[in-house]
């Protein structure tokens, strides 16, 4: 396996608000590998999102304590000062968001956007930087990128806005692409056609890809390896083909049997019972034990992420078992 | 046999854009019995969504007929409409957009029945067990909609929907924005109430995965038009129309190794400067001369399933050629791609079927 990208390592991420401490991240340790496409999955809760911003250090830090440690190409993420994290953001690291509108400015051309970035980023004169621009817009798919250099956000259908974020993102050729659900507003076929474009930015680019996702369909589509989390821990880790077709932790299992089947004629979609703890909550054992069908006792106890094999961990008692016990 | 709850023919609905006229919806039929779901799906700018608001009289249509419950629901206007537009109900997206922020959830379920003229106490006490049988009890009957989460919101919204015992509901993505585990609750729902209250229900999605769950019958939109309908196994078990062969090879597959064969390339084009012909035919890999220019025929395939393609014409006098992808695909620049080189009729044997 190549070099590592990124490597997290007991990440916490805690907003202080008048109600108390939220934990939305908790101690989540995981790696980027070196060209790697690596899908951060889970429901509304998981604290994926909180990952990503805090890696980006985009959160707010008034109100937000990041701990732990984040080492990117040699960088350590957390603690930057804003200047510095302003320097790797748009250069080495990359960052693309659901919603396009808001991360464009809707006053500039996307021309004017994507040469902005380089100039700043890699100091080039206006016209190279122009020139540029125009390349990597029609990296990205951009159809007649000279021409759509001097259009507008709001002239532009919702993928190709996203192609334009993805050419921003991508323009000073970052190590790490963070993609926070690039795909989720888009038509199906519009989410094909950027995920494949994703993967091919990482096998022809070398860039790797964190794509963060609640869409257990993306990340089995394109990613190398999965990293699940549930109420702010990773839960399981490994190989994209390991951990959906084997998953080990009941959480992974039990989401993978609530996705709809095109083929599930006759079937009843799985429901998880109950709901993602609330991110106030302690944890005294494992947080997915009241929704867990195979809890037991011991399961009160606190749990932590064992590895298994290399690139494989899973936190939950029963992944130490035999294989093939774990349902 | 009885007659279909609905029945819809020659449905045209037009908006004024600028100086021109965008057909929103073109000329489509469609009947759907009572107990039945008919999915509606197709990309963004398909239709659907107009499909909808014609349906409950929202927008005017340009031509067309509609039958509904026994009424001549197209000529309904006025008080007529108003009175009988219970029958009628309809599940949005997003729910918390739609209630309003200042009343208490069960004042909002209980408004449709006071504005039918059912005393404020009754209404109440109806909203009440509406809320239960869907999921929201107790004090979270009394709370505001900011202070609920998008699942419980969307459960409100089909109370609301079903509180004046409608006999069609119209779920516009009404699933969509919800979590995988939540979405599951709420088909569930739905599917559970449809038996139980002995509804049918429209159910427009972009989410194709849904459809075995729910759907007995697919209509498939492409700019305005139905290009393939039938039951929905069979119109998802054995498509027809290329486009619909397209949406179901986008569908992103958890199980690794199950590529994704043929998506569909470029973008649905300007439905106000819709293509000539077959109006897929620029993204169509199977294009044939013929499809540029003359718009194709509703072909029957299997019983009850229709798709309009030039490739289900039995003539076979035409070879395939397709266009070029490079200028109307934006989509493609690397490896997994579908050039014209491997748009080959054997990956599509039904088609080849047909033709001959």
């Amino acid at each position: 396996m190549a070099g590592t990208c990124l490597t997290v390592d007991r990440l916490s991420v805690v907003f202080e608000s008048r109600s108390g401490r939220h934990a939305a991240v908790r101690d989540a340790s995981f790696e980027v590998g070196e060209g790697r496409m690596v899908g951060l999955v889970g429901e509304s809760g998981s604290g994926k999102t909180a990952t990503g911003l805090a890696l980006l250090g985009l959160h707010d830090p008034d109100t937000t304590t990041v701990a732990g440690s984040a080492v990117f190409a040699g960088t350590e993420l957390v603690g930057l000062t804003e200047p510095e994290a302003n320097g790797l953001r748009g250069s080495r690291l990359g960052m693309i968001f659901q919603d396009p509108m808001t991360a464009l400015n809707p006053l500039l051309t996307i021309g004017t956007q994507v040469t902005e970035t380089i100039r700043v980023h890699d100091g080039l004169g206006r016209a190279a930087a122009r020139e540029r621009a125009i390349e990597v817009l029609g990296r990205v798919g951009m159809p007649d990128p000279a021409n759509r250099f001097r259009r507008y956000p709001h002239e532009l259908s919702g993928g190709l806005r996203q192609r334009a974020m993805i050419a921003a993102a991508i323009a000073c050729r970052p190590r790490l692409l963070v993609a926070d659900e690039p795909t989720t507003a888009l038509d199906l076929t519009i989410q094909a056609q950027i995920l494949r474009l994703l993967r091919t930015l990482c096998d022809e680019d070398g860039i790797s890809v964190l794509l963060i996702t609640h869409d257990l369909g993306a990340v089995g589509a394109v990613c190398d390896d999965v990293v699940t989390m549930y109420a702010g821990e990773v839960v399981e880790i490994g190989p994209t083909a390991e951990v959906l077709d084997r998953p080990r932790h009941p959480y992974t299992a039990r989401l993978m049997a609530a996705r709809p089947r095109i083929d599930g004629w006759d079937e009843h979609l799985d429901v998880i019972p109950g709901r993602v703890p609330s991110p106030s909550t302690t944890p005294s054992g494992c947080l997915f034990k009241p929704r867990c069908r195979e809890a037991q006792d011991v399961c009160g106890e606190p749990q932590v992420l064992t590895p298994l094999l290399p690139g494989r961990s899973v936190r939950c008692i029963r992944a130490a078992e035999p294989a093939g016990v774990v349902a | 046999m009885s007659a279909p709850l609905l029945s819809v023919r020659d449905l045209t609905v037009e908006y004024r854009v600028g100086r021109g006229r965008l057909r929103a919806v073109d000329h489509i039929d469609f009947d759907l019995d009572a107990g039945q779901t008919l999915a509606v799906i197709g990309e963004s700018g398909s239709g659907k969504s107009t499909v909808a608001s014609a349906l409950l009289r929202l927008v005017p249509h340009t031509t067309g007929r509609i039958d509904f419950d026994g009424l001549r629901w197209d000529d309904l206007k006025g008080a007529a409409l108003r009175r009988e537009r219970h029958r009628m109900q309809f599940i949005p997206q997003d729910a918390g957009s739609s209630l309003d922020p200042r009343w208490r959830v069960r004042e909002s379920v209980a408004e449709p029945l006071v504005v039918a003229g059912t005393s404020a106490r009754e209404a109440r006490a109806r909203a009440g067990e509406m809320l239960d049988r869907v999921g929201l009890e107790g004090p979270l009957q009394e709370r505001f909609p900011h202070q609920l989460s998008g699942g419980q919101r969307q459960r409100i919204a089909i109370a609301r929907a079903l509180i004046s015992r409608p006999r069609l509901v119209i779920c516009d993505e009404a699933v969509s924005a919800l979590d995988v585990s939540l979405q599951a609750e709420i088909v569930n729902l739905l599917v559970e109430l449809r038996a139980e209250r002995e509804l049918t229900y429209v159910f427009i999605t972009h989410d194709i995965a849904l459809l075995p769950y729910i759907a007995d019958r697919v209509a498939v939109l492409y700019l305005g038009q139905i290009v393939e309908a039938g039951p929905a196994r069979s119109v998802l078990e054995n498509p027809q129309h290329p486009y619909t062969q397209g949406l179901l090879s986008s569908l992103p597959r958890a199980e690794p190794g199950i590529g994704q064969a043929r998506p569909v390339r470029g973008e649905i084009p300007d439905p106000a400067d819709p293509p000539s012909g077959c109006r897929f035919h620029p993204r169509c890999p199977l294009a044939l001369d013929e499809c540029a220019v003359v718009e194709p025929t509703v072909e029957l395939v299997a019983p009850d399933h229709a798709a309009s393609c030039h490739l289900l014409v039995p003539t076979g006098a035409t070879s395939p050629t397709t266009t070029d992808p490079g200028t109307t695909d934006p989509g493609i620049t690397g490896p997994g791609t579908t050039g014209p080189g491997t748009t080959a009729l054997p990956t599509t044997p039904s088609l080849r079927k047909a033709r001959s």
